[in-house]
C-alpha cells in the first residue's frame, strides 16, 4: 500500500516537474519582440541576436542548479553536462564570456527590470503580478 | 641458331621477367595510385568531419576565432590546399585555394540538426596527394618490380644449377668424346638419381655399344684390307695374265702381267682381232662359255708379227653386271712349251735320219687320207718299196754308208712326191708312198721312174760309189681295200710277189694269186767312174 502510494507520489512529482511552466522575460519598457522557441535556445547556446537599435539581447542565467537543468531540458531537450561542455568549448577557444549567472528568480526579475536588452527565464509561478515584466515566451 | 641452352634460358626468363614485372608494377602503380588519391580524400573528409563539431559552433555563434582554428587545422595539414568556413552573422572565414572539387560538409546548430547554419569546404591538395600517391605507388611498385626480378633470378639460378649447366657439361663432354673410343661420360657417385644422372648412364650404354660395333667393324676392316692387299699383290705382280671383258672383247680390268702379254694391244678394242691369229677361236669360247656355263680353254697362236708365240686363255662366264654380260679370262705364255711340243712332235712323226715321216706317222696319217678320199669320192694308190742290195752295202760299206744311202733313197723318193702326197720311212730299207692317183697306167709310169732314178750310182764318200735296187707293190684305193691295213697287206703282198719273182720291178696287188703280173724295170746305169 505504502508502495503504491509512493510510486503514486512520484509519478506525481515527475509529472509536476515535467509540467513545470518557465516563462522568458524582459522588461516592461523593452522593445525585445516575442521570441520562438527555437530563437530562445539560440539566444541560450550563445548564438548573438541583435535588435533594431543596434543593442546585442543579453540572456541571464541562474545558479539554481535544478531550475537550470529543467530550463535548459525544456528548451534544448539536452541536459546540463552537454550544456555546460558546450559552453566550455565557446568559452575556451572562441573566448567568448559565459552567461551572467543570478542567484535567484528575484534577482532575475530585478536585472531584467533594470536592462532593456536583458532576457531571464523563471518558473511561471514566479512570475510578478504587476506589469513590470514582460512574457516573451512561455515553455510549458 | 647456334645459341646454347644456357644463354637461351637466361635470355628467355630475363625477357620474361622484365615483361612480366614491367606488366605487374605498371597495374600496381595504377592501382595504387588510384588508391592513394582516394584515400587522401577520405582523410580530407574525416579531417572535416573531424572539425564538423568546432565548425558547427562558430557557424551557429559566428565566432570568428573558432572559425580561424578550424580553417587553420585544415589547412594546416598537407593534404588540404584551402578551406572556407561559411557561417550565420556574416561568418566567412577562408584560407589557402578552394578550386577543384573541394569536399563540402553542412553546418547545423548544436543540439538541432533542423536549423543549417552555414557550410564548410575543404580542398584537398592534389598536386601534393598526387606527388604522395606517385611517391606510395612508385616505392610499391619498384619493390613489387624488385620482387618480380629476384625471383626471375632465383628461377633462373636455380633451373642453371640443376638443369642447364650439367647439361651443357653433358653437351661438352659429350662432344669431346670420339665414338668408339674408350672414353665415358664421367658418373659422379653424390650425383642426385635424377633424369640427368640416367641420361649419362644411358648415354654412356650406348657409348659401349658403338665401341663394341666400331671396333668390329674396325678389326673387320683390316681384315679385310690386308686380304685386298694380299689379293691385289697376287693379281698386280702373277705372272698369268688375268682380266675380264664383255662379249665384245673390251677390257674391264686387267693385271700388269695382262698387258705384257697381250703386247699392250688391248687398249685398242678389237685387240683380239690384232693379237690373235684365229681370233674367230676366241669368240666362239665366250660363245660356249656362256652357253655351256662351263670355262673355255684353249693355246692360241699370235697372229704377226709374233706368231711363233702361243698363249694359252681360259675364259668363263661371270655373270652380268648393270646388263652386261662379263667374262673373267686368264692368259699363260706357253710359247716354250709349244715349241718343246713341236719339237717333240716332229721327232715321233718323222724318221729322224731321213726327216720323212716314220711309221708311227705313217699309221696316223694313213686314215685319215682315206677318210678324206671317201668324203671327196677320189682314188689313192699305196706304194710299198723295199730296196734291194741294201744288206749288201752295210756289210761291204759299214753302217755309216748304210745310212748314207738310206737319206739319199729318201730324197730322191722325195722328188715323185706330189702335193697332197705322203712319203715315209716304215723302217729298215722299207719306204712308204701314197699318192692320188687312180690311173694304172700312170701308176705304173711312176713305178718304173722310180725304180730307174732309185737304181741309179749312190756316192758313199770319197771316190766310193754303189747302188740299191727297188721293189714296188702297188695297192688302189678302193678297188683293194677300204681300211689302212688291208691296203696295206695288199701292197705288202704285192712287193712280196715282186721280190720273189725278181729285182727291180712292180706288180699290182691282185685278189687271184694267179693273176699277178709283175713289170720288170731295166735300169741305165752311167758307166762307174773309178
Amino acid at each position: 500500500m505504502h508502495r503504491f502510494l509512493l510510486m503514486m507520489l512520484a509519478l506525481l512529482g515527475l509529472i509536476g516537474t515535467a509540467q513545470a511552466h518557465f516563462v522568458l522575460i524582459a522588461g516592461a519598457g523593452s522593445n525585445i519582440p516575442d521570441l520562438e522557441k527555437q530563437q530562445a535556445a539560440n539566444l541560450y547556446l550563445g548564438k548573438p541576436l541583435m535588435l533594431a537599435s543596434g543593442v546585442f539581447v543579453q540572456p541571464v542565467d541562474v545558479v539554481d542548479t535544478e531550475l537550470r537543468r529543467d530550463f535548459y531540458l525544456h528548451l534544448t531537450s539536452q541536459n546540463l553536462a552537454m550544456i555546460d561542455a558546450y559552453w566550455a568549448q565557446l568559452q575556451f577557444a572562441g573566448r567568448s564570456k559565459p552567461l551572467l549567472k543570478l542567484e535567484s528568480e528575484q534577482e532575475v526579475i530585478d536585472f531584467v527590470r533594470r536592462r532593456n536588452n536583458a532576457i531571464g527565464f523563471i518558473s511561471r509561478a514566479a512570475l510578478p503580478k504587476d506589469k513590470s515584466v514582460r512574457v516573451l515566451l512561455v515553455l510549458e | 641458331m647456334n645459341r646454347s641452352v644456357q644463354l637461351t634460358l637466361a635470355l628467355v626468363v630475363a625477357a620474361g621477367t622484365l615483361l612480366l614485372s614491367g606488366l605487374v608494377s605498371w597495374i600496381s602503380y595504377v592501382q595504387r595510385y588510384d588508391e592513394e588519391i582516394r584515400s587522401g580524400e577520405r582523410i580530407v573528409q574525416e579531417l572535416v568531419q573531424a572539425v564538423r563539431k568546432s565548425a558547427e559552433i562558430a557557424a551557429f555563434t559566428g565566432n570568428n576565432q573558432i572559425a580561424n582554428d578550424v580553417v587553420s587545422s585544415l589547412t594546416a595539414s598537407e593534404l588540404v590546399s584551402g578551406a572556407q568556413l561559411q557561417g550565420d552573422h556574416g561568418l566567412m572565414v577562408a584560407q589557402g585555394k578552394l578550386d577543384g572539387s573541394p569536399v563540402a560538409l553542412p553546418l547545423f546548430a548544436p543540439f538541432n540538426r533542423e536549423q543549417q547554419v552555414g557550410e564548410l569546404r575543404a580542398a584537398p591538395n592534389y598536386p601534393a596527394l598526387q606527388a604522395s600517391a606517385r611517391r606510395g605507388a612508385g616505392i610499391a611498385a619498384l619493390w613489387l618490380f624488385a620482387l618480380s626480378i629476384m625471383t626471375g633470378i632465383v628461377v633462373y639460378t636455380a633451373v642453371f644449377m640443376v638443369f642447364s649447366r650439367p647439361l651443357t657439361r653433358l653437351s661438352r663432354q659429350l662432344h669431346e668424346i670420339l665414338p668408339g673410343s674408350p672414353e665415358r661420360l664421367p658418373v659422379a657417385n653424390e650425383a642426385p638419381r635424377n633424369e640427368l644422372y640416367r641420361l649419362t648412364r644411358d648415354i654412356n650404354g650406348l657409348l659401349n655399344t658403338v665401341e663394341l660395333v666400331v671396333n668390329g667393324e674396325r678389326a673387320l676392316r683390316e681384315h679385310i684390307t690386308e686380304l685386298e692387299h694380299r689379293l691385289r699383290g697376287m693379281f698386280e705382280r702373277a705372272s698369268v695374265g688375268i682380266f675380264l671383258i664383255n662379249k665384245d672383247g673390251r677390257i674391264k680390268t686387267h693385271n700388269p702381267a695382262f698387258g705384257e702379254l697381250s703386247f699392250h694391244l688391248h687398249v685398242q678394242d678389237n685387240w683380239m682381232d690384232i693379237l690373235f691369229a684365229q681370233p674367230e677361236r676366241l669368240h666362239g669360247m665366250l660363245q660356249r662359255a656362256v652357253m655351256q656355263g662351263q670355262p673355255q680353254m684353249q693355246d692360241l697362236q699370235l697372229a704377226e708379227p709374233n706368231e711363233g708365240q702361243w698363249r694359252h686363255v681360259v675364259l668363263s662366264y661371270s655373270g652380268e653386271e648393270q646388263g652386261e654380260a662379263l667374262f673373267q679370262g686368264l692368259i699363260y705364255d706357253i710359247t716354250d712349251r709349244k715349241q718343246g711340243e713341236l719339237v717333240m712332235q716332229r721327232q715321233a712323226d718323222y724318221d729322224h735320219l731321213t726327216g720323212i715321216y716314220n711309221r708311227r706317222a705313217a699309221e696316223m696319217l694313213l686314215p685319215q687320207r682315206l677318210q678324206q678320199q671317201v668324203m671327196r669320192k677320189g682314188s689313192l694308190a699305196v706304194l710299198m718299196m723295199d730296196l734291194d742290195r741294201f744288206k749288201h752295202i752295210n756289210d761291204n760299206w759299214g753302217h755309216e754308208a748304210g745310212d748314207q744311202v738310206l737319206v739319199e733313197i729318201a730324197r730322191r723318193l722325195g722328188l715323185f712326191r706330189a702335193p697332197g702326197d705322203m712319203l715315209a720311212r716304215l723302217g729298215g730299207d722299207e719306204f712308204l708312198l701314197v699318192v692320188e692317183l687312180g690311173d694304172r697306167g700312170q701308176l705304173a709310169e711312176l713305178a718304173s721312174r722310180i725304180i730307174r732314178e732309185v737304181g741309179q750310182w749312190i756316192s758313199i764318200g770319197p771316190g766310193k760309189q754303189d747302188y740299191v735296187g727297188c721293189s714296188i707293190g702297188i695297192a688302189l684305193f678302193p678297188p683293194h681295200g677300204r681300211r689302212a691295213d688291208e691296203l696295206r697287206n695288199a701292197a705288202d703282198r704285192a712287193m712280196y710277189e715282186v721280190k720273189r719273182h725278181g729285182r727291180n720291178g712292180y706288180c699290182f696287188y691282185e685278189a687271184d694269186e694267179t693273176l699277178y703280173r709283175v713289170v720288170s724295170v731295166e735300169v741305165l746305169r752311167a758307166p762307174r767312174e773309178d
